[in-house]
């Protein structure tokens, strides 16, 4: 172990400063020499940019560190994520940016050995992965960085206009991760469908992230017959029940024979009140059983 | 015949498990596939990694439960139709194939000792003989694609055609019927054909057979003896699905109808974790709904309309029997008024056969 000034330190190559996931150290806990030795590896700087920011940051002069000689690029990288130690919080930059070291160095094929350090399990999909994020649309992509969209739903929707992205970042954030992953998927099955051009899509999210619910009407286009179905089981329940108390279900997604009502009554004239408005519900029963059939 | 370049497009290797007898079935197949390269392995297991596909062919003995019943779906009626894996996967390549979720990592496997299934078939058959054993081969892979190659539903057939309530249906996409019209004895055997409108097979089918090819090969099995039954399945909501579905039931004429063992009809459905696997593919921008099952399907709705019409112009041309797929009793009410308990014909199929195996792995 040897002690190398800041400047000697900042000359070493950088191609490692690519994690941004530990906060520097407080330069106290450096001036104590509380910090892990920086790796070196010929002249390159493995891992400690954080410490050697914080380094700068504080007026500490020099740093420790440890030679490895011999290492190759791939090896370094195995060295410095056993030092980051934090095998499934990768973002996907940085894991876009190890790839990107590991290909110019002609050395992908390793991905699969550093993915159990990377994602904390074996993977033999991460370079696909890693290569498939790589292709999305900038603001996809930052979406899918900032975890607020899953990365099989940005796949799912890469062809939808980049300013339906950009809307649905910027207006976008009340929605619940789970609401905004069925938003994009339903908008780009909706698109894919009726061929819709970027124009259309626009204006059409546009339009949705006016209202207060704007996955209700993307459902409502995307679902056509089952809304239909929906809405008319609703102007039956109002034209023949409202305000009966009386409650008429069906079964989920009409998937079913039959229909139920289900009420209570506090006497006799009020359930004779309920049994005159099941009356008027008999005489629309032929529009209800439509809906099943 | 087919020439053996058909299945040299089709497979790159073959895999042969250690130690399996060298009959004159293997022997014939290997010498109808000669132009490909042929490996030892000890088990599936020991094929490599880039070759657990469908492109690869492995070639095994008999394993585990020789004669399963078909899973059904849970709150949707079951025909109880008991399958065999003679040929487990399928290099058709249809855009829908439930197998992808499940058999995406396999080579096409031909279990070559047909010996146990075919006992246990025939001992099903005495036990049952006050019922209709349908058993087929055609539930994980298409029982005739490689059959010229195998020749095992030959060996079937010969085994087991005396036994009056034994329905063998090998159900196919293709036209490869050809080495089996000379059998003399047919029994009740049945050539299954999985129809769809040209344009459907075009669009989701794969390599699979052209309608006019299959049709003509239903045809020529029913000219030569053979039953043959009819398969509506998947049946997909394409544009103008009504007039292409019944254009397809039109071409139909000319077809024995005393040849005709039954019709089925199912509208295409999907798990989730088959939906994963399918990608983009258009017909899943339909409106799908989960039932009761897990699995999606068009809106029930739907589906009865679909069938109501196709199953009317059947009824039409055919007296034949037809039934839903693993459809719920609501379905079956709306389409023929009545479960199929409620229709005569119908009712034999739907009965369970006693002592038919344990049910499928998959479902």
């Amino acid at each position: 172990m040897q002690k190398r000034t800041l400047p000697e330190l900042e000359s070493l190559k950088r191609n490692l400063d690519i994690f941004s996931g530990i906060k520097a150290p407080a330069p106290r806990l450096l001036e104590l020499g509380l910090y892990p030795p920086l790796p070196i590896a010929g002249d390159l700087l493995v891992w400690g940019f954080h410490i050697l920011h914080s380094a700068r940051a504080g007026g500490v002069e020099s740093l420790s560190c440890r030679h490895l000689p011999g290492l190759t690029l791939s090896e370094s990288l195995k060295i410095a994520l056993h030092l980051e130690a934090r095998p499934g919080n990768y973002s996907w930059v940085e894991k876009e940016k190890m790839y990107r070291l590991l290909k110019e160095d002609g050395a992908v094929s390793v991905m699969t050995e550093l993915s159990e350090l990377i994602e904390g399990r074996a993977n033999p999909r991460l370079s696909a992965k890693i290569e498939s994020f790589s292709q999305l649309p900038p603001c996809l992509k930052s979406l899918v960085n900032e975890q607020t969209l899953d990365l099989k739903t940005a796949l799912r929707s890469r062809d939808l206009p980049e300013r339906v992205f950009i809307l649905l970042k910027e207006r976008g954030r009340n929605l619940s991760f789970s609401r905004r992953k069925i938003l994009f998927t339903w908008l780009s099955e909706l698109a894919q469908k009726n061929k819709m051009d970027r124009e259309e899509v626009t204006e059409l999210i546009q339009e949705a992230l006016q209202t207060a619910e704007p996955l209700e009407m993307i459902r409502l286009r995307r679902y056509p017959v089952l809304s239909a179905l929906e809405r008319k089981l609703n102007i039956i329940r109002e034209q023949t029940l409202k305000g009966s108390g009386i409650k008429l279900a069906t079964h989920p997604f009409f998937e079913g024979d039959s229909f139920s009502v289900s009420f209570t009554f506090e006497s006799r004239k009020n359930l004779a009140e309920k049994t005159h408005r099941l009356a008027d519900l008999e005489a629309k029963s032929d529009d209800l059983f439509r809906l099943l059939r | 015949m087919i020439s053996s370049d058909y299945y040299d497009k089709l497979f790159h290797k073959i895999y042969l498990e250690a130690g399996l007898d060298r009959s004159p079935l293997l022997e014939g197949a290997l010498e109808r596939l000669k132009n490909l390269p042929v490996n030892i392995v000890r088990s599936k297991e020991d094929i490599p990694e880039e070759d657990l596909n469908r492109h690869s062919l492995f070639i095994c003995g008999p394993k585990g439960e020789t004669v399963t019943r078909c899973p059904g779906s849970k709150g949707h009626l079951c025909c109880n139709y008991l399958t065999v894996d003679l040929y487990l996967g399928c290099p058709l390549g249809c855009a829908y194939c439930i197998m992808k979720s499940y058999l995406n990592f396999s080579p096409v496997t031909v279990y070559l000792d047909p010996e146990p299934a075919i006992s246990r078939i025939a001992e099903i058959a005495r036990r049952n003989p006050d019922r209709e054993v349908r058993v087929g081969t055609g539930e994980l892979g298409d029982s005739l694609l490689l059959d010229p190659l195998f020749e095992l539903s030959r060996i079937f057939i010969r085994s087991l055609a005396h036994y009056p309530n034994l329905y063998l249906e090998f159900k196919t996409k293709t036209h490869l019927v050809d080495h089996l019209l000379d059998l003399e004895n047919k029994g009740n055997t049945i050539i299954g054909f999985s129809l769809n409108p040209q344009p459907v097979i075009s669009a989701y089918e794969g390599i699979t057979s052209s309608l006019g090819r299959r049709l003509e090969a239903a045809r020529k099995a029913a000219e030569s003896g053979y039953h043959i039954s009819l398969h509506f399945d998947p049946i997909i909501l394409v544009d103008d699905w009504e007039e292409l579905y019944t254009g397809l039931v039109e071409k139909l004429a000319g077809i024995p109808e005393e040849r005709i063992a039954w019709i089925s009809l199912g509208t295409i459905r999907y798990t989730p974790a088959l939906k994963e696997k399918l990608g983009r593919q258009d017909f899943l921008l339909e409106e799908f709904v989960p039932c009761r099952d897990g699995k999606y399907r068009y809106l029930q709705k739907i589906r009865s309309e679909i069938y109501r019409k196709i199953a009317r112009k059947l009824a039409a041309l055919f007296s034949a029997r037809i039934y839903l797929c693993m459809e719920s009793s609501e379905v079956w009410k709306n389409v023929f008024g009545k479960n199929p308990a409620e229709i005569s014909g119908v009712r034999d199929i739907f009965k369970e056969v006693r002592n038919g195996g344990s049910e499928h792995e998959k479902s």
